[in-house]
């Protein structure tokens, strides 16, 4: 393919040009109640060309490999970018970046492919089996896989091939209480391998996880109001990516969001470090390399509370003239690159999760982040499963789930206590932004004041 | 190519789906062109009912890649318990979904250009966040064993984000979107007017007191909090999972005056089609009737498993397997210039969007956004810190007035809808 990348280079007449050969194969195995409701298995495979003229970028794609067609999709790119260029005020210039070359590659990525669909359904099939015959009224059991196969190709130098894998399950219990549903969700998403994704359920998953939610059914509402609470670590992901991760997304820092201009100030506690990475192991957003060739190595977004870096592609790392942090990113070969974050997570502390607890005198522990939203002034909404309330340095009492607001610097300035133990927790699901992006997120314990909603 | 000699290697029984579209898509970005794309998307989705079922995609439709797609669709029917339902009444309807060939890229940023003028006309300290539009072109079949049906379409939406900034001072965003199937009926200009006036006067915006009062929802909100909220618990899977609250409440009165229609049949809205993807016949029909709901929504999946007839809203591309969906969504209601709901509400709001969450049972909460008080019949000022909360399905029990102005957003023709007792806190 990289031969077909170079002989068109040589024809097309432009400042850059960039091909992305992506395929991506999927499976997706959906148990509603007793019934399968998707067994489905899918390729959706292309070549993505894009190509800066005069300033402007011209985009375009195509289905085939064949040299003609991918040819014919250069030369539709190039007339876009001469069009746009037109009409554009100012040109774009892009900085440079860690440029890949070689071959990186999901360990166990192997093991995805050798194993059988029936496995994987009989897997999936157990787990709602033990959660209905636990006491769960309806159940939703998800399993998804993504196997990616990139090269990467610049005019500029990068050459990359990088093979990911990326398998989840999503388990839901539904269970009736007094005429109302309430339902639970646990879910677990990883680069990595079927072995690897198996041990995070252990055997008695399905009937602990059907009695937690018909604790949580008879459990009531919470108090609401400001509140002392410890987040824990996937709540910590929810803050760390949505509410704060995209404001500063490069192009959201152009727009005017929370973070403009406050390169270098104080925006949390110095407890507070938060970092995107595209290269953490397991963690779901691992991707090695972005789609436009660089390196997606560890950026410290807060240093010890001190904002240091936006999240960048090679365009507007130019415009703050730096090198790109390799945050540009496609989902399928049609989608043209976008900022899009990785693994984002704040690093541990000192204290340990069990001291944080006892040294509380009345607040609130939070587990299991249901999702929310953020405006691009870090002021978020995200829903809650479980609530226990803490009294005199002791767990009490569940209560139901409910929601958490506020504003994302404020809650990290009042920051005062992080643990030492360190969890990813968002690798199900995706993060949307124009077009979908598989990411991660995570943290560790960390108590702060929030305002929790009551009833 | 002959699709049916390559699956019946595979089945007797089976559905064929194929897509191709031509696809063109501008954006802007902080007030600024961004960048154009083009691409030529085809595909195909095999599912095959061989006493289970399984299904399989690719957007290849060269020979090897259609007969590889047919041999794993048949692996995945083989993995599972029985599941035996074959889509029938299978029928097409005439609506009209296609305009024109001719649209092209230079076309495209013409009507971007043309929203984010129309913003700027309107509010001269508008900045545009985003704004992008989209045109899809194309024709989809459907094959079974005994049926063929074709449909060409032309789709075209859009969509622009954006905020007052006054002396530095920025409000809430808001957004606003059309769509349409028809080319001379692009309503840029429009769309991108709407949103400069919503945004107008938000960048100073204060605080208030908490009270109980009237709200007046704009038809984007109310699409938001209610619609949506209501297509979630008429789905025939959610019926299945019992996530539905609405589950055991076919028949009963469970709202006020509002009636709610799904009408895949209307000229070149963008949820109209003339067959539904499983090649099921598509009807008009109302959900909630005057306050009674009358209908869930089905595929034959859904209803076979509940023991009824598809209605017809099989949705979905050739990337998965039929969903629900539904057609075009119209709301109705007891109604009354919007002017005049104003001016009848003593202190209330009139709410553009929230930053919170609706969950399926109905109960909302969030940060009012765009939003502002109406105190004496009068829209007063915009608000800031301000949250409401409360269960939907419980505020629209009550008789409620809509508004005669009602905007098309493509596929939702939504009024302004003006509820009483809701919960403000602040």
């Amino acid at each position: 393919m990289q031969d077909i990348f170079e002989k068109i280079h040589g024809k097309i007449n432009a400042e850059y040009l960039e091909f992305r050969f992506h395929r991506k194969l999927y499976t997706v195995l959906v148990i509603t109640k007793e019934h399968f409701e998707i067994k489905s298995y899918g390729d959706f495979s292309g070549v993505g060309v894009r190509v800066l003229k005069n300033g402007a970028w011209g985009f375009a794609s195509t289905s085939s490999f064949r040299y003609e067609k991918i040819m014919e999709c250069a030369e539709r790119a190039l007339k876009i970018a001469e069009v746009s260029s037109q009409i554009k005020k100012k040109s774009i210039e892009l900085s440079g970046g860690n440029l890949a070359t070689g071959y990186f590659k999901t360990p166990g990525y192997e093991d995805i492919l050798n194993t059988g669909i029936e496995d994987k359904a009989d897997f999936i099939k157990e787990i709602n089996k033990d959660i209905l015959s636990s006491g769960a009224d309806s159940t939703k059991v998800f399993y998804r896989e993504a196997l990616e196969e990139r090269i990467i190709w610049t005019s500029d130098g990068a050459n990359a091939k990088i093979n990911l894998s990326k398998p989840e399950i999503t388990t839901i219990a539904y269970v009736k209480k007094d005429g109302e549903i309430v339902d639970n969700l646990f879910g677990v998403g990883i680069n990595g391998s079927w072995k690897s994704l198996i041990k995070k359920f252990p055997e008695n998953f399905g009937e602990d996880f059907a009695k937690e939610t018909k604790k949580i059914a008879n459990a009531e509402h919470p108090p609401g109001g400001m509140a002392n609470v410890i987040l824990e670590p996937s709540v910590v992901g929810l803050l760390a990516h949505e509410a704060i991760g995209h404001t500063v997304e490069g192009d959201m820092v152009l727009t005017g969001c929370a973070t403009t201009g406050k390169l270098g100030k104080r925006v949390a506690s110095e407890l507070i470090t938060l970092v995107d990475s595209g290269d953490e192991g397991e963690a779901a957003g691992t991707i090695y390399v972005d789609d436009e060739g660089v390196i997606a190595g560890k950026t410290v977004v807060i240093d010890k509370g001190i904002l240091k870096s936006y999240l960048l592609d090679r365009e507007r790392a130019k415009v703050f003239g730096v090198e790109s942090t390799g945050n540009a990113r496609a989902y399928e070969y049609s989608d043209i690159p976008l900022i899009r974050m990785r693994n984002t997570y704040i690093e541990r502390g000192e204290w340990k999760k069990d001291e944080i607890i006892e040294d509380t005198r009345y607040g609130f522990l939070l587990s299991g982040a249901r999702g929310g939203q953020a405006d691009s002034n870090a002021e978020f909404m995200f829903g809650i499963s479980k609530v226990y309330e803490i009294k005199n340095g002791s767990i009490e009492k569940l209560y139901r789930g409910t929601t958490l607001t506020g504003n994302a610097f404020e809650v990290l300035s009042n920051v005062d206590a992080v643990s030492r133990e360190f969890e990813f927790a968002m690798g199900y699901g995706q993060c949307g932004k124009w077009q979908p992006a598989k990411v991660d997120g995570g943290g560790p314990y960390l108590r702060t004041i929030a305002l929790l909603g009551g009833m | 190519m002959d699709f049916r000699y390559i699956v019946e290697k595979y089945a007797k029984n089976y559905e064929i789906y194929v897509y191709k579209a031509r696809n063109i898509e501008v954006n802007a970005e902080v007030d600024e062109f961004k960048s154009a794309t083009r691409d030529y998307i085809e595909g195909i989705g095999i599912r095959i009912f061989d006493r289970c079922v399984g299904y399989a995609y690719t957007n290849s439709l060269d020979v090897e890649d259609v007969e590889y797609a047919a041999r794993k669709a048949a692996k995945m029917a083989k993995i599972s318990e029985e599941d035996y339902h074959i889509p029938e009444n299978l029928g097409k309807r005439d609506v009209r979904t296609f305009s024109t060939e001719d649209f092209f890229v230079e076309d495209a940023i013409y009507h971007l250009t043309e929203m984010m003028n129309a913003a700027r006309e309107a509010n001269p300290f508008v900045r545009i966040d985003s704004a992008s539009f989209s045109a899809s072109i194309g024709e989809r079949e459907l094959i079974t064993p005994t049926e063929n049906f074709s449909e060409k379409f032309s789709h075209f939406s859009y969509v622009i984000l954006g905020m007052e900034v006054k002396n530095e001072v920025a409000g809430s965003f808001n957004i606003e979107m059309g769509g349409t199937l028809d080319f001379k009926s692009i309503n840029t200009r429009e769309v991108g007017f709407a949103l400069g006036e919503s945004v107008k006067d938000t960048s100073y915006a204060s605080k208030i007191d908490s009270f109980v009062g009237d709200a007046v929802f704009s038809p984007l909100f109310f699409y938001e909090i209610f619609i949506e909220c209501l297509l979630n618990n008429v789905n025939g899977l959610n019926i299945i999972s019992g996530s539905s609250v609405l589950k055991d409440k076919r028949g009963e009165k469970i709202l006020g005056n509002i009636s709610v229609e799904d009408n895949p049949l209307i000229d070149y809205m963008t949820s109209s089609y003339s067959f539904d993807r499983e090649g099921v016949e598509p009807k008009r029909k109302y959900i909630v009737e005057n306050g009674v709901l009358k209908t869930f929504l089905h595929n034959t999946k859904t209803s076979y498993v509940l023991g009824e007839k598809s209605t017809g809203n099989a949705a979905g591309g050739f990337r998965n397997p039929p969903i629900v969906g539904s057609g075009n969504i119209i709301v109705y209601g007891e109604e009354e210039k919007l002017e005049n709901i104003i001016g009848n509400i003593k202190r209330g709001l009139l709410i553009n969007r929230i930053s919170g969450e609706v969950k399926i049972n109905g109960d909302f909460s969030g940060a009012v956004k765009c939003s502002f008080l109406v105190e004496d019949g009068e829209i007063k000022k915009p608000i800031k810190n301000v949250q409401i909360y409360g269960n939907i399905f419980s505020l629209l029990k009550e008789d409620v007035v809509v508004s005669m102005e009602r905007k098309n957003f493509g596929g939702a023709i939504v009024p302004y809808v003006a509820v009483r007792n809701i919960k403000v806190i602040s």
